[in-house]
């Protein structure tokens, strides 16, 4: 019976030691881990003393040892459950009070007979005299339980995620392993002079090793999951070659003698080792981490996707985010593929369960990266973190655990966003560093594929833009050719010929305005339009009213009524008319062109300080079509034309925005506009500085 | 006699392509009906059936494309003949047009007024009247 309480004891003890030195060489400057080291250390002296006592029989020192470790067990568990998971500072007084009173447990025993002042060993278990200040031990070792598991499941309830499902398995094991030696071996010999069970004590300590081993592994505690892998994958290694190399040795050793005997198992465990570690790797990985990938196979898999994908971006960035989500075992994993000059996401590739992300330039994760340039987020190293909260909310909002930047060159080209582990499971360092490598392998199949896209793109643009030019040049010369055609016939009364004139003359007029903006376009486009806008001080009221008189005929078609406000005096300030008029007159155009016949378009002029500088703003607002959130990032695009716009005026370059925000801008103003979405209107803005 | 009078209706956003159009047309002895955009067009069409049609492609509200697909599909309008006057050069275009059942594509600036409002004239004396 001894023998089996001595063997339980024994293991139990070994495994507390092989656990607490685990913790402690993972990360021997986090007082948690220290704090956890501490307990098992405790634990470990503690039992130690006992098995000493039952082995070795009764001494009287070792007794006292066996109170002050308990001590130290007990404080150490209380002061753990303070700081964890906390990297940090705890309550600074408390604990330190607390630590006080845990120094002053550890201390009396050994001083004397205050604790402890006589000791008797039985066969199984062992018998002590109480000594004066007994009573206080006794009260001393059920507060700190009932503190640390009041302390445990108070977290418990409080926090989220990872922290939440650790402390769910610390209060567990926490319960299963105190309470029970409380009773064996504090109540039941003080209350009840029972003394049969304290052998046993310790040996409720497997529970926390068990507890604290499976929360280790599964949620990533103390972040040492990756040395216990280890151990295991080792420890059976080892196992298994010495059993190998024993029987073999023996098995050969009976038919032949000597060097023999050991040579052949020696060759076996040579050559077979390799395998042999494979083999384990993956078995080991397969019972106990079903969530292993290997590295190796990933950069192998991503490599071929380079390879067979490597002009087609979307293609491309599919499989390598579906690669991710597979090997990894993640819910959901999305990149996003930022424009190279600005923030503004261009593209996205989500897999998974996530629908859709919707993502604007002032994006917490991006303004993140432009501060921080190296590194991922990692929502559990943030948590807390009252700095980033706009980053957790997202984070929180997304379901997302990691993002991680995707970099070419120095600059942040995209980002991957790495939502929950199937499992429940929390990214591991290895993890961290693995999504990082991929990443840094993708950026630079994406920017080879981006260079492609943009070839491509260029090339559709200049084929649209030689069939809109052909189309749009033929009708006004065809007018002026067929108009002069039958001018020249001479069978046609005075009256006709002058309307044929005026046709043929206002298409030549159209034609030299297509011409000149397509030139414009294109010289703003290879930045040859270096020319600066001629200032001259002018009345901006002037130039409204020209474009007005100009557009009267168009609106009169249309008959639009025009309703104009002058909110404030604009003194007469420095700007190109021409320049100016052309974007009056493109913005106008449009507001003529896509509002219902019969409605009324409002423009209005006033003066504004904008960051103590003085602006004219032109706002033109009208009830026509309106402008789509998907035409909205295109509007001022070269070429580019709305769909609803095409249909109701096919004839048009999709140059009129483009230029007028560019002779805007040259000023040094600004052109924007607002509207709700399609056929509700839209309102046009422009500004130019006054001084 | 005056009911015989042979007519076309002209689909031609353009002002000032449409108007010496409709004056050449006019002057040779047939009737015209101009319409500005495609829908206006298939609105025409349900009350009058024409003996020929002159149809433009890019054309407000409903491209020409899309005009003569329903031209053709109606049984009231599907054997009038159709010719394309169009501004859209490529080949592709003059394809599908052909592919869509118009008798003929004419590239506009390629044509002297004259020689089309010729060929109208002579095609349509060759259509039976249906007015």
């Amino acid at each position: 019976m001894l023998f089996v309480i001595l063997s339980i004891l024994g293991i139990a003890l070994l495994v507390n030691l092989g656990l607490g030195i685990f913790v402690f060489l993972k990360n021997r400057h986090s007082l948690v881990n220290i704090l956890f080291s501490l307990f098992v250390l405790g634990i470990v002296g503690w039992g130690g003393t006992i098995f000493a006592l039952l082995g070795f029989g009764a001494d009287l020192l070792t007794v006292r040892l066996t109170f002050s470790f308990a001590a130290l067990m007990l404080i150490s568990f209380l002061l753990f459950s303070l700081v964890f998971p906390e990297k940090g500072n705890p309550k600074k007084l408390i604990f330190y009070l607390l630590a006080f009173l845990g120094v002053i447990f550890f201390t009396l025993p050994l001083l004397g007979d205050l604790i402890v002042n006589s000791v008797s060993v039985e066969k199984t278990f062992i018998a002590v005299g109480f000594g004066s200040l007994y009573p206080l031990y006794g009260l001393f070792a059920p507060f700190c339980i009932i503190g640390a598991l009041i302390i445990l499941i108070k977290k418990y309830f409080s926090s989220a995620h990872a922290p939440r499902l650790q402390l769910k398995y610390l209060f567990l094991g926490g319960t299963l392993f105190l309470v029970p030696a409380v009773f064996t071996n504090l109540l039941l010999p003080s209350l009840f002079n029972i003394w049969d069970f304290n052998g046993l004590g310790p040996a409720f300590s497997f529970f926390m090793v068990l507890a604290t081993s499976y929360a280790i592994v599964r949620h990533h505690l103390m972040d040492i999951s990756v040395i216990i892998r280890l151990g295991t994958i080792y420890g059976v290694l080892f196992a298994i070659i010495s059993f190998i190399f024993v029987s073999l040795a023996g098995f050969v050793g009976q038919f032949t003698s000597g060097w023999f005997a050991i040579l052949l198992p020696s060759l076996f465990i040579t050559f077979g080792f390799m395998p042999l570690k494979t083999f384990i790797e993956t078995t080991t990985d397969s019972i106990f981490f079903r969530k292993k990938y290997r590295v190796a196979d990933i950069i192998d898999t991503l490599n071929k996707i380079i390879h067979e994908h490597s002009l087609n971006l979307d293609d491309f960035l599919e499989n390598f985010n579906k690669l991710i989500i597979d090997s990894m075992r993640i819910q959901w994993a999305a990149i996003l593929i930022l424009i190279p000059k600005g923030d503004f996401v261009t593209r996205q590739i989500i897999g998974g369960k996530l629908q859709s992300l919707e993502f604007k330039p002032d994006h917490p994760f991006i303004l993140y990266f432009k501060e921080n340039k190296n590194g991922v987020i990692d929502r559990e190293s943030l948590r807390g973190d009252q700095k980033h909260s706009e980053i957790i909310k997202e984070l929180d909002r997304l379901d997302c655990f990691l993002v991680v930047p995707i970099e070419s060159k120095g600059k942040i080209i995209g980002l991957h966003l790495i939502g929950k582990k199937k499992s429940q499971d929390q990214f591991s360092k290895e993890d961290i560093d693995l999504l990082e490598l991929v990443a840094g392998e993708s950026a630079f199949a994406i920017d080879n594929a981006r260079l492609f896209d943009e070839l491509q793109k260029i090339d559709q643009t200049k084929s649209k833009f030689i069939s809109v030019v052909s189309h749009q040049l033929r009708t006004p010369l065809t007018s002026i050719h067929w108009n002069l055609e039958l001018i020249l016939g001479g069978d046609i009364d005075k009256k006709t010929a002058t309307e044929l004139s005026k046709n043929a003359r206002e298409s030549a007029f159209t034609m030299a305005t297509a011409l000149d903006d397509m030139f414009t376009a294109l010289d703003i486009d290879e930045g040859r339009k270096k020319t600066e806008p001629k200032k001259i001080p002018t009345d901006i009221k002037s130039t409204i009213d020209h474009v007005l008189i100009e557009l009267e005929e168009e609106r009169k078609k249309r008959n639009i009524t025009v309703k104009t406000e002058w909110r404030s005096v604009v003194p007469p300030f420095p700007y190109d008319p021409t320049m100016i008029e052309k974007v009056v007159q493109n913005v106008f155009r449009n507001a003529l062109l896509y509002s219902p016949a019969g409605s009324e378009v409002h423009i209005s002029v006033e003066k504004k300080e904008i960051n103590e500088m003085s602006y004219m703003v032109f706002s033109i607002i009208d009830s026509g079509i309106g402008i789509t959130e998907e035409e909205k990032k295109d509007i001022f695009s070269r070429f580019y034309r709305g769909e609803h716009a095409k249909g109701l005026s096919p004839n048009g370059f999709g140059l009129s925005l483009f230029i007028a925000k560019y002779f805007v801008e040259q000023h040094g103003g600004e052109l924007w506009f607002i509207s709700q979405g399609k056929n509700k209107g839209a309102e046009f803005f422009f500004s130019l500085p006054t001084s | 006699m005056a009911n015989t009078k042979k007519q076309i209706l002209v689909i031609e956003d353009e002002n000032a392509l449409s108007t010496p159009l409709v004056i050449l047309l006019e002057s040779k002895g047939v009737s015209v009906v101009l319409a500005k955009d495609g829908e206006e067009a298939l609105a025409t069409l349900k009350n009058t059936t024409p003996d020929m049609i002159l149809l433009d492609l890019v054309l407000p509200r409903l491209n020409g494309f899309k005009v003569l697909e329903e031209i053709k599909t109606n049984p009231s309008t599907k054997h009038v003949p159709v010719i394309i006057i169009s501004n859209l050069g490529s080949s592709e275009d003059m394809k599908r047009g052909e592919s869509l059942g118009a008798k003929h594509y004419f590239v506009k600036s390629r044509m002297m007024l004259n020689d089309l409002v010729d060929y109208v004239i002579s095609e349509i004396k060759k259509e039976k009247s249906h007015t």
